[in-house]
């Protein structure tokens, strides 16, 4: 019997800590959706690129030379990143779709063509010229933006009052799996399929003695859930209990009503997307960082996936639901994943989402707003 | 004759692409293939996402259902059955109906509990499902070894290809023609009311529920035959039916624009064919398909900033839609063949009441709470036959409340309503044989879903314990049917308790009834035109089936041609006609509220409640509308029953008025009684020591305190 109590909590133990990065990604996708009221599907590849962020600069810089360095420094990096490409995205694709297309909304497709250019005319200068790689790259993409950036500016002023935005859901559903699939092809084609693992770091093995129970953790996991956690902690503290978060709350109430008491709609939005985009890399970078998983560039599907159906669980639009769901998901996965129904693994997520809808349909911790008539 | 003309030159058609086809490169004649398989599917799933609103994104699920389904019909077929000398084709057929069902049964699985979920819920349901079927076909093996033949994460090996390009297009081609049908008729018009307003819908007697699962089941059997097809010309492997299958057919619709066959079918083609005619290009270039798929993502973002409706928006292109876009400009009256009828008054006379007639409306301390608050308490309204009678009261005073309780929006929390005589709200307990139907309905179901949670519990002790002990075993058979016995048991001892067995019909059945309403802020169908939101209220009185409209049958036409007519001939009578083919979001408020007045009487109600049916008309409109009002209770033979604040119309029209202050009726009587009544008078303009109109436990808000005289 201690054996089966054994492995009964080294499941639990594996399922929290699952849970705790599902958790991580699902909240970027309550917060949204709370704010916006749509799913982001691209959220999922922002934990992708996140993930190899955080490889590429620790390999890159050789970070991997100091463990504080490879630890604190690679996790403050993606995050950043990812924050920095969370909002990138939002104003390239969503605010356009939400607002309608202005001249304020050129600059990111101006800079998004720039990049491109770089990317493809960049080599052509550097076999003409004397700069090297990265020097064309540069030269080419501020030229080009310094080119566009007036035109498109010119140009989408002229579009937008012609164009109505949209308040079809349907279709910043579509963009968002637009964006999924541009992020996803993109990191096919610079980051290659094969899989990558980040520079191994040596954890210590904790043995826990509980009587005859004897359990084998890595401290780089307890690391990795300790982390999690203060995130978490971190953001429910910024969104409960700060201007700013009451100021995401009042926006994801109703956004016009709280535009109309003086909340910069736009700005509260671009902001929810910097903390969701940058806990999605933070969960990336410690899943495959301090979880030492090896990761290819599709690896966000499944995963966002999964979070996604966490934040449904738990109820979208409500954090400590999402924190829920993701737990129990985590929880349920560990176990079946253990237990004879292994190959059903995948399934189980979708069986028990199914199952708590029925009985709860907004959710295990959202609220049903019936429509008043 | 004109069908059977129409018929011969599709099957003319078809064979002649037949011809070509077979002439084309086998690269060429797979591609062909591929945009018929994509059509079926793109155009089956409109019928949901497009037509109804709805957001299903797990088509690919139903797909996959038919696609095994079929696969193991023809690959059984071919073996069992060879001697016989059926020959393919035949069984092709077989193959897509069966599959067409099961997959059909799936959906109503899925869609009858999932479609009460809203938007996104549903979505992530169908999404699910979609998931589940894909891992279930993986695991073929471990669901019983006989399905070994399905070939697991493998594939299923060595189906006949079947597909052949009559059989595939000519089966898009008539699930383009049946769902164009549905389109146009006013089966598709109720379907397509769900998607613009659901409670509006449930007023004008649309059973929604009814409406979303058929589109689902519809739409999940045409997915079906498409899997079936696609079985017979591809490889069919469980990771095939993804989600990416799925989402790549909601890219196709909502490109095209949702609701448009045509721009369904158009884009199912284009998005299937384009990337195929753009690999010579790609490799002259060298690009990888990496960065084709980062321009494809690149337009789908574009095409949403840019056309977030779609290609095509709802529209269709058509015939008579090429005539008007390019052709003279023709008057719409002229374009239907017909012109507009000339209103002809019908009885004019009421009938006199009968002694002992039931009471058009009777309700009986009628009551509804809020949490602690009583919205409306202890209502008792009595109409008679042929009344006019007013409800006002100060704003808040629970008017629109009492209204929704009496079309059944909401459920009285006591007291009953009835309509004619007959119960139709209120505690009433269900006669003894229903009664008992529910409970055991509820206690097997608590056994099933224990008996499955009682076999996962003991299942996933397994590997915790020694299988080679027989203890062992006894503690899985005991988990299991612990589990299960105590959660019947405990299902036994709540259900009688849980549901509150009350009367309880729907708002679309007190519209059968014949209660039909307007509401207080507009709830017009806003995308669809004038006549169509007019047809949508004759629906309910309809004779015809889903199938009589998928079909076009001689009856549905006739149907449809009486409807059409009184709808029209109410449309004249409320001066509408001139724009019965605007859209009713285009229309000035006036019109959009009398409108609403020519929905709701479109359906034929005996009762009429009108939701302050004057509210932002000037003072000509008004006086106009009063006339209006009380020659359509003579014409029609109605009782009105109107919330209005303007009191000249109600003072004027009413024959007896209600007043309701804090949801309890403080006064009764004629016009002249009313204005007379001191609690009225207090009502309105407030005056203290008036103890039995501020109710004690509830603080009477800050407006009126301002309001008091000093």
């Amino acid at each position: 019997m201690t054996e089966a109590f054994q492995i009964f909590l080294q499941q639990l133990i594996n399922g929290i800590q699952t849970g705790s990065i599902y958790a991580l990604i699902a909240i970027g996708y309550t917060m949204v959706y709370g704010v916006l009221k749509f799913i982001n599907f691209a959220h999922g590849d922002v934990y992708m690129v996140g993930a190899y962020i955080g490889f590429f600069t620790i390999t890159g810089l050789l970070l991997h030379a100091n463990p504080l360095m490879q630890n604190i420094g690679g996790l403050l990096l993606c995050m950043s990143g990812c924050a920095l490409l969370g909002v990138f995205i939002e104003r390239l694709a969503y605010r356009p779709l939400r607002n309608g297309l202005s001249a304020s909304d050129a600059w990111p497709w101006a800079l998004f063509t720039a990049l491109y250019l770089g990317l493809f005319v960049g080599p052509k200068v550097e076999e003409h010229s004397q700069f090297n790689g990265v020097g064309a790259f540069l030269v080419v993409t501020a030229v080009s933006f310094a080119a566009l950036w007036p035109l498109l500016r010119v140009f989408f002023r002229a579009l937008g009052t012609r164009l109505k935005p949209s308040k079809n859901r349907l279709t910043a559903l579509i963009t968002a799996i637009g964006i999924s699939l541009l992020l996803e092809n993109q990191g096919q084609a610079s980051f290659t399929p094969t899989p990558r693992q980040y520079p191994s770091q040596s954890f210590k093995a904790i043995n826990l003695h509980m009587g005859a129970v004897q359990l084998n953790v890595s401290s780089g996991r307890i690391i990795e859930l300790v982390a999690a956690i203060l995130l978490t902690v971190l953001l429910v503290y910024i969104v409960r209990f700060t201007r700013t978060g009451r100021a995401i709350r009042a926006v994801s109430f109703d956004p016009e009503a709280a535009a109309l008491m003086g909340i910069p709609t736009d700005r509260v939005i671009a902001l929810t997307f910097i903390i969701g985009s940058s806990l999605a890399g933070a969960a990336g970078f410690l899943n495959h960082n301090l979880g030492q998983i090896p990761f290819k560039p599709d690896v966000g599907i499944q995963l966002g996936l999964k979070a996604f159906v966490a934040a449904v669980l738990g109820g979208i639009g409500s954090i400590e639901g999402a924190v829920l769901g993701a737990l129990l998901m985590g929880l349920a996965e560990s176990y079946v994943g253990g237990s004879a129904l292994t190959s059903y693994k995948g399934a189980i997520a979708f069986v028990i989402l199914i199952a708590v809808l029925l009985f709860r349909p907004a959710g295990l911790l959202g609220r049903y707003v019936t429509e008043k008539v | 004759m004109k069908r059977l003309f129409w018929l011969a030159i599709a099957i003319a058609l078809l064979f002649a692409g037949n011809l070509v086809n077979n002439n084309l490169k086998d690269y060429w004649q797979d591609v062909i293939q591929q945009c018929g398989i994509a059509v079926i599917l793109a155009v089956s799933l409109n019928i949901v996402n497009g037509l109804t609103g709805q957001f299903a994104i797990g088509h690919a699920g139903f797909m996959a259902v038919g696609a095994y389904t079929g696969a193991s019909i023809t690959y059984f077929a071919a073996a069992k059955f060879a001697h016989v000398g059926i020959p393919g084709p035949a069984w092709m057929l077989v193959a897509m109906v069966a599959g067409g069902l099961l997959a059909a049964i799936f959906g109503y699985i899925v869609g009858v509990p999932s479609l009460r979920l809203r938007g996104d819920y549903l979505a992530i349901v169908t999404l699910g499902f979609g998931e589940i079927i894909k891992v279930m076909l993986e695991n073929t093996h471990d669901i019983s070894p006989a399905l070994d033949y399905m070939g697991g994460a493998t594939g299923f090996q060595n189906v006949p290809s079947l597909s052949k390009f009559p059989l595939l297009w000519g089966m898009a081609v008539l699930l383009i023609i049946l769902v164009r049908n549905l389109k146009f008729s006013s089966h598709g018009l109720a379907f397509m009311s769900v998607r613009e307003d659901e409670i509006a819908a449930d007023a004008m007697g649309v059973h929604t529920t009814r409406i979303k699962v058929s589109a689902f089941v519809l739409s999940a059997f045409f997915a079906g035959v498409g899997g079936v097809l696609y079985a017979h010309a591809k490889l069919i492997k469980p990771d095939v039916f993804g989600f990416t299958l799925s989402m790549s057919y909601v890219v196709m619709i909502v490109l095209g624009g949702t609701g448009s066959i045509t721009g369904a079918t158009m884009a199912a083609i284009v998005l299937t064919a384009l990337p195929e005619a753009l690999k010579p290009v790609r490799d002259k270039i060298h690009f990888t398909d990496e960065y084709l798929q980062v321009i494809y993502a690149l337009i789908l973002v574009l095409m949403m900033i840019l056309r977030p409706a779609g290609v095509f928006g709802t529209g269709e292109l058509s015939f008579a839609w090429l005539r008007r876009r390019f052709g003279r400009p023709k008057n719409s009256a002229i374009e239907t063949g017909e012109a507009p009828p000339e209103f002809t008054h019908t009885a004019g006379e009421r009938k006199p009441l009968e002694p002992g007639e039931p009471l058009v409306l009777d309700t009986v301390h009628l009551t509804r709470r809020f949490g602690g608050l009583t919205a409306v308490g202890d209502v008792n309204l009595q109409l008679q036959r042929g009344e006019l009678v007013g409800l006002i009261g100060p704003n808040g005073a629970g008017k629109t409340t009492l209204f929704n309780l009496l079309t059944g929006v909401y459920e009285p929390s006591e007291g009953t309503l009835a309509f004619c005589g007959s119960p139709l709200a209120g505690e009433r307990p269900l006669p003894p044989n229903r009664r008992w139907l529910r409970l055991t309905g509820d206690v097997l179901l608590a056994a099933f879903g224990g008996w499955i949670i009682g076999i996962i519990l003991s299942t996933s002790v397994v590997p915790f314990i020694d299988p080679n002990k027989p203890e062992s075993l006894h503690l899985q058979l005991g988990i299991k049917w612990a589990v299960t016995i105590l959660i019947t048991l405990w299902a036994i001892v709540l259900a009688p308790r849980r549901r509150r067995y009350l009367a309880g019909y729907k708002p679309y059945q007190f519209a059968q009834r014949g209660i039909s309403r307007t509401f207080q802020n507009i709830r017009l169908f806003g995308e669809l035109t004038v006549l169509e939101n007019v047809r949508i209220g004759t629906y309910l009185r309809r004779r015809t089936n889903l199938f009589d409209a998928l079909f076009q049958t001689g009856r549905l036409k006739r149907e449809e041609a009486e409807n059409i007519a009184k709808a029209r001939e109410l449309l004249s009578r409320f001066n509408l006609l001139k724009v019965e083919n605007e859209q009713a979001k285009n229309l000035p408020y006036g019109d959009q509220r009398r409108l609403e007045i020519v929905r709701a009487l479109a359906t034929g109600p005996r009762l009429l409640l009108l939701d302050e049916p004057a509210a932002g008309m000037n003072p000509q409109e008004k006086v106009s509308l009063m006339g209006l009002i009380r020659e359509v209770r003579d014409d029609f033979g109605l009782t009105i029953l109107l919330i209005e604040h303007d009191m000249k119309l109600v003072m004027g029209i009413c024959e007896r008025i209600y007043v309701l202050d804090y949801g309890r009726i403080i006064a009764e009587g004629t016009p002249g009684e009313i204005r007379n009544n001191p609690k009225v008078i207090a009502a309105y303009l407030g005056e203290e020591e008036t103890e039995e109109i501020v109710q004690p436990e509830m603080p009477s808000p800050p407006i009126r305190t301002q309001l008091q005289p000093e």
